[in-house]
């Protein structure tokens, strides 16, 4: 009867350990996979107080480059300039192994924002707008094209529109 | 040994590490206020005030920086890149890359200048 008891003493410190071991393991078992947000950032923003001060007919070539420099994409003979700026609306990331995190996957909202300028014959700016594109990028988001191509036909789409006059 | 000196011994060390902490806090914040206040006023920026100690001719402006990375307007303006600063002045939360753009007037001397931060980011 002694011996019995003993026993079930023994199994039952032995389930005490065991669980006592599963509760420490737990929470590196679960941050093993760890989610974690990524932050709202904008990348080589355009001010408004720039895009508004452009005036048609006023600001020349000149004016631009001194102050944002150059362009992301110069059209041909220097029509237009594009400069685009890049968004982050935040997201979600997981990261992998609690003594060395290894990004696994991360998800983040982005916004590519584009300044569109173009010049008549005279230099001067002839028309100005800003577009602006959503999406998602995987894993890298500086990696996410800007202005990718959607955003490039519309670019064009603006572009022909009407043809700027000097 | 008695329960109040053990007490007592435990938080003079406690005292002694939270000071050493503070020590080496105030320190590093010296050594980094200083080095942000050195590349703050780097080499590459020395030449702004030739640009504005008066009439500065192209050849002027050639023989210093030597050929544009960018030319607009068949040479009207040009612009150069320094890029060399980037890590420290990053560190600083500041522009790693920045880029001289001059305007020439008619008679080849500078016009306009300015100097644009780029990789800004907020």
């Amino acid at each position: 009867m002694k011996g019995r008891l003993s026993s079930a003493g023994s199994v039952a410190m032995i389930l005490r350990r065991r669980l006592a071991g599963l509760a420490l393991l737990t929470p590196l078992l679960i941050s093993c996979v760890v989610p974690y947000p990524i932050t709202e950032w904008t990348y080589n923003e355009v001010p408004e107080s720039i895009v508004r001060n452009i005036q048609p007919g006023t600001t020349d070539r000149a004016d631009i480059l001194l102050r944002l420099s150059e362009p992301w994409i110069r059209g041909a003979g220097d029509g237009y300039f594009v400069y685009s700026w890049l968004e982050s609306l935040g997201g979600l990331g997981v990261v992998g192994n609690v003594v060395v995190p290894v990004p696994l996957v991360s998800a983040t909202k982005m916004r590519c924002h584009c300044l569109v300028v173009q010049f008549g014959d005279d230099g001067r700016v002839a028309r100005v707008t800003t577009l602006d594109a959503t999406g998602t990028a995987w894993q890298d988001m500086y990696a996410f094209p800007c202005p990718g191509e959607q955003m490039k036909e519309a670019i064009q789409e603006w572009l022909a529109q009407s043809p700027a006059r000097p | 040994m008695p329960a109040v000196e053990i007490v007592s011994q435990f938080l003079r060390r406690c005292a002694g590490l939270v000071f050493v902490t503070v020590l080496v806090t105030f320190v590093a914040a010296c050594a980094n206020s200083s080095t942000v206040e050195q590349v703050t006023h780097p080499d590459e920026l020395k030449p702004l005030a030739f640009l504005n100690a008066g009439p500065v001719s192209r050849r002027d402006i050639e023989a210093r920086f030597g050929v544009p990375w960018s030319v607009y307007e068949d040479g009207r303006i040009v612009i150069y890149h320094f890029d060399g600063l980037d890590e420290p002045l990053r560190r600083a939360q500041r522009s790693g890359n920045l880029h001289l753009v001059i305007v020439y007037a008619s008679d080849d001397n500078v016009e306009r200048w300015s100097l644009v931060h780029m990789d800004r980011q907020k």
